[in-house]
């Protein structure tokens, strides 16, 4: 049994009974963006949505105030453990240092400034900010290697040899995959956590899914293998390539049954996010001293971020409540 | 200007030649202008629906993001923008339609390969991608269109110019011109016929006079 999840668990599970979600149909029916800010203001929302309700605030700043709540949850989350349940739940959090570590590879690949690339960072993972910052503001690819504070990650030697490799063959799309394919081969194999570990494989099986259909839109049909994860439940090489080259491959799915009706890409991607999303809320509720119940909240909050970022988007642009329902409903609620 | 003309023969010959050339000019302006107006017409129903085609285009365009950047997080979408270059190079060609110098702009070719993973990038962020290119593809569409349109409208203008200027002002200049050599030369042809109409009474004088036969009419006609 893992070490403080009792002490955890009872914090996170305070954290989650204030998620905005819960009271999710009075901010659909607000009746204007001020209304729905109002809303978010009494909300867990209200210390980080300050400068969102400002004179002259807009969506920028709603973003970014949703952003900052999620990295200082995040950040609550992972400060709070340490021992084995520390080392999972950053593995489970290492997601975003992988979005992070790609976006400051493209931006240095790509020739753009620290400037272009920090709004594309979320430091909800185990890179500190200032951390990311030194990245952002390496002068070239090659010294991003080099960073001080990149050891925390435990990315940071998949990192490295992907990042030499790049600034020789300037190859991105290479780098990303092998980062892709270390992230999950990292979380699956040190994980100490059986539940983490059930869990990550079904996030593989719908990250090979999806993967799969893209290929196929992209109607990519040879040299697949790199694409494909190791570790999941369901989905091995060989549905994989069933998948991308449209040749079958949905027939005896079972968690992921319900993909023979999705009609394109984002529609699987509704179903697989739904999928995971009821996976985390059952571990959230069946996983009393594991880690189960960071997974559901991470799930839940990462959903909560979603839908506030959907419902001010269309509570600023007016979009019809009918059209709002629908998003939000087709989208794992 | 009339009056500084020398008026000559030759002039009125050269004048005459200037007039049919402006008329012919002017005619062939016409039809220019004519054919323009036709092309006009043609092209503001294609621009017509190049408009209509961006407003749809927008319309979806910025759905998508706006659903890419709730369900991907901004981040993401800022992200995975950072790996396709900031400008985009177009290919210009210039063609001529009645010699209105025309940029023709070809549309790029949008590659379907991803210049990063595959694994983790969102849907509705592809989407949007997608919905953008489209959409750059109509503004494309809508500005070479309307720059066909601007520059065709503008030779329109400077056509029917012309043809004004030379309806009103070179052929009347011209008709003035060879109303004044006409009138020049016909008068001085009349003068040269008085003359000539008096000098033979005055021989006719001195002859009837040599014969003693001088008559009334004789010396009416001398101007006696």
């Amino acid at each position: 049994m893992p070490d403080n999840y009792a002490y955890i668990n009872a914090r996170v599970r305070a954290m989650h009974s204030k998620l905005i979600t819960e009271k999710l149909e009075e901010t659909i029916q607000a009746s204007s963006y001020g209304e729905f800010l109002r809303i978010l203001s009494e909300s867990n929302l209200g210390a980080d949505i300050g400068e969102a309700t400002a004179a002259g605030a807009g969506l920028p700043q709603l973003d970014a105030a949703l952003s900052r709540n999620f990295f200082s949850t995040a950040q609550k989350v992972v400060g709070m453990a340490d021992g084995s349940s520390g080392r999972d739940i950053a593995l489970l959090f290492a997601r975003y240092d992988l979005l992070n570590l790609k976006a400051v590879a493209r931006g240095k690949i790509g020739g753009r400034s620290a400037a272009d690339v920090i709004p594309s960072l979320l430091p909800a993972g185990s890179l500190k900010p200032s951390v990311l910052e030194a990245l952002a503001n390496a002068p070239e690819l090659g010294n991003l290697g080099g960073v001080a504070g990149l050891a925390a990650t435990p990315l940071a030697s998949a990192f490295r040899k992907g990042v030499a490799q790049l600034a020789t063959d300037g190859d991105l799309l290479t780098f990303e995959v092998a980062l892709d394919q270390a992230y999950y081969s990292t979380a699956l194999s040190e994980a100490s956590s059986s539940v983490l570990k059930d869990y990550l494989r079904r996030e593989v099986d719908g990250a090979n899914i999806l993967t799969a259909l893209k290929l196929k839109a992209q109607g990519r049909t040879e040299n697949l293998e790199p694409y494909f994860i190791a570790g999941g439940r369901e989905v091995d090489k060989t549905r994989f390539g069933q998948l991308a080259s449209g040749n079958g491959g949905l027939e005896g799915l079972r968690a992921f049954s319900g993909l023979s009706d999705a009609s394109d890409l984002s529609s699987a991607e509704t179903l697989v996010r739904g999928v995971l999303l009821s996976n985390a809320k059952r571990l959230y509720a069946s996983d009393a001293l594991g880690i189960g119940v960071v997974i559901g909240f991470l799930k839940d909050k990462e959903r909560e971020v979603a839908v506030t970022r959907l419902i001010g988007r269309a509570k600023y642009y007016n979009v019809p409540l009918e059209t709002l329902r629908k998003e939000v409903g087709g989208n794992g609620n | 200007m009339a009056e500084q003309i020398s008026p000559t023969r030759s002039n009125l010959l050269a004048r005459r030649g200037s007039r049919r050339l402006a008329v012919q000019g002017a005619d062939l302006l016409k039809r220019k202008r004519d054919a323009l107006i036709g092309e006009f017409f043609a092209l503001v129903k294609e621009s017509l629906a190049a408009r209509e085609m961006l407003q749809q285009s927008s319309k979806d365009a910025y759905f998508a993001l706006f659903l890419a950047k709730a369900w991907d997080a901004p981040e993401a979408v800022e992200s995975l923008a950072l790996a396709r270059p900031a400008g985009l190079e177009l290919e210009l060609q210039v063609e001529s339609i009645y010699g209105v110098k025309i940029p023709k702009i070809t549309l790029p070719e949008f590659s379907k390969e991803l210049p990063f993973s595959p694994i983790g990038a969102g849907a509705r962020t592809l989407e949007a991608a997608v919905q953008f290119q489209n959409l750059v593809e109509a503004i494309i569409k809508v500005a070479a269109t309307e720059n066909k349109l601007r520059r065709i409208g503008e030779e329109i203008k400077k056509t029917s110019r012309r043809v004004n200027a030379l309806e009103q002002i070179v052929i009347p200049g011209i008709q003035g011109e060879i109303k004044f050599i006409t009138d020049t030369l016909d008068q001085r042809a009349l003068e040269e016929v008085t003359t000539l109409k008096r000098i033979k009474a005055k021989i006719d004088l001195d002859e009837a006079t040599a014969k003693g036969l001088v008559t009334a009419a004789n010396e009416i006609g001398a101007g006696l």
